[in-house]
């Protein structure tokens, strides 16, 4: 039985005269993979920020299961963020340790470490883990207190297909766990594959709502990106992404 | 010509952008600019003053003065017998004079080279009889100034570079943005940052102080406890 644990309505964010977020209304379900599709610049950082509680709207707002956001919501909610650098210096072990503290009853470090494949680099210096690494790592720190809410900030961006691929496998491990799990990204692929229901942004704004496969059925297309640019006449991967 | 005309114009416009970088990163930008305006009015302030005399002569009373602490050149200050004293053993004073009705008394270091000179001239100045006393503290030296200015400069140090700046460095990082996420308050992030580098701080301290106090046997006057 699934029910609305996160509701948008109306939502928009702007800062001075740059309008990120521009009205938006969607529900996301219990148990969901949520995805905020979109390219570069369409408001999909902003959305999750909004959604995340880390920062505040401009105006309309976010409930959780019908209500405000708690006092505890930080405690319901893992966050991996796009970009986040971590201490000096300090190794995996020490960070999961370091993120453990903060909690009154986080997951066990030997459950995490095995889940998300991290025995192998587990002593090393963070700086010096390859991208995969280190999202793993940054996913493990975002799960640590057993979120019931997880954010993923294009958390496949800049990997090499075979890390990404092995995100995807971690995703679906989470996504079998019965978390709600929120995440944005451009690749088309990846949204398919991984996400139960799209908002697709641009400028701010939803272009479409959905499942993926009806919105490609919908619109009579092959994929996301074909009915994206169809849509606005731009499309969701860059030149130089398909080079990557 | 060509050429270098080329490797100009690429070296102008990372110049620039270079500049535009340390101009729109604040926190440099303030460090290396406002940070040494400040520090250059703060010693200005402390360290204003007039010149300094080349001997100083502390008096017990100020009458009848010999005609010693009117010369050129001499600095002439009024303690009383105990505190004047204390000054000549560590040589921050280089004659005591105290003037009774029999005559002239003064005490000179005798380790101290300007207090020879001046008692050689009180000899051949003073007509009234002279009563001679003498103190035998060594001089301050050099490096007995220095270690705890040192000391005091590396906890100054220690603080803003282990403190401001690394908060500085985690926010740009975007890894302040991370904790935020947490439930880690402010107040507990930044006292963890004050204590850490509070211990850092008294342990190279006291390393340093006990290493030199070894090897270069300072003095200190005053008391350890206080300073712990």
């Amino acid at each position: 039985m699934t029910e609305t644990i996160l509701a948008v309505r109306g939502l928009r964010k702007s800062y001075d005269d740059v309008v990120a977020v521009d009205g938006l209304d969607f529900e996301i379900e219990s148990g969901q993979c949520f995805g905020l599709l979109g390219p570069n610049g369409a408001g999909k950082s902003t959305t999750l920020a909004l959604l995340e509680g880390m920062e505040l709207p401009t105006s309309g707002s976010v409930t959780y299961r019908g209500g405000a956001l708690p006092a505890d919501y930080q405690d319901r909610v893992g966050i991996q963020f796009q970009a986040t650098a971590l201490q000096d210096y300090l190794t995996p072990f020490d960070n999961l340790k370091l993120f453990s503290s903060f909690y009154d009853d986080p997951i066990s470090m030997d459950r995490l470490i095995e889940q998300f494949r991290l025995g192998e680099f587990l002593h090393r210096d963070a700086r010096r883990l390859s991208g995969g690494q280190r999202q793993r790592l940054l996913l493990a720190l975002a799960l640590v207190h057993n979120p019931e809410i997880v954010f993923l900030d294009e958390p496949t961006t800049g990997l090499d297909p075979r890390s990404r691929r092995d995100l995807w496998d971690v995703v679906t491990d989470l996504k079998a766990d019965g978390r709600t799990l929120i995440l944005t990204t451009h690749y088309m692929e990846e949204a398919e594959v991984l996400c139960d229901q799209l908002v697709i942004l641009s400028h701010g704004q939803t272009l479409l709502q959905g499942t993926p496969k009806a919105l490609i059925e919908d619109a009579g297309v092959v994929d996301l990106d074909t009915l994206f640019l169809s849509l606005t006449g731009e499309s969701l991967v860059t030149t130089q992404e398909v080079i990557e | 010509m060509k050429s270098a005309i080329r490797s100009l114009r690429r070296m102008k416009a990372v110049f620039i952008a270079r500049n535009l970088e340390y101009l729109r990163d604040r926190a440099s930008f303030g460090w290396n600019l406002v940070f040494p305006v400040l520090i250059v009015f703060a010693l200005a302030v402390v360290f204003s003053g007039p010149p300094k005399a080349l001997f100083t002569v502390t008096t017990i009373g100020q009458e009848a003065l010999p005609e010693l602490v009117k010369f050129p050149g001499v600095q002439s200050l009024e303690a009383d017998r105990a505190k004047a004293l204390e000054r000549l053993s560590r040589q921050q004073t280089d004659l005591v004079l105290e003037v009774s009705e029999q005559s002239v008394n003064y005490w000179v270091n005798g380790n101290s080279a300007a207090g020879a000179i001046l008692e050689t001239l009180l000899q051949y100045t003073e007509d009234r009889p002279l009563e001679r006393g003498e103190t035998d503290g060594q001089a301050i030296r050099y490096v007995d100034w220095v270690v705890p200015g040192i000391l005091g400069m590396n906890m100054m140090y220690s603080a803003l570079w282990g403190v401001g700046y690394v908060v500085v460095r985690y926010r740009q990082s975007g890894y302040l943005r991370r904790l935020k996420a947490t439930p880690l308050t402010k107040f507990e992030f930044l006292s963890a940052q004050v204590l850490s580098r509070l211990l850092v701080t008294l342990t190279a301290s006291s390393i340093v102080f006990i290493g030199t106090n070894l090897i270069l046997d300072y003095k200190m006057v005053g008391s350890i406890a206080l300073l712990c």
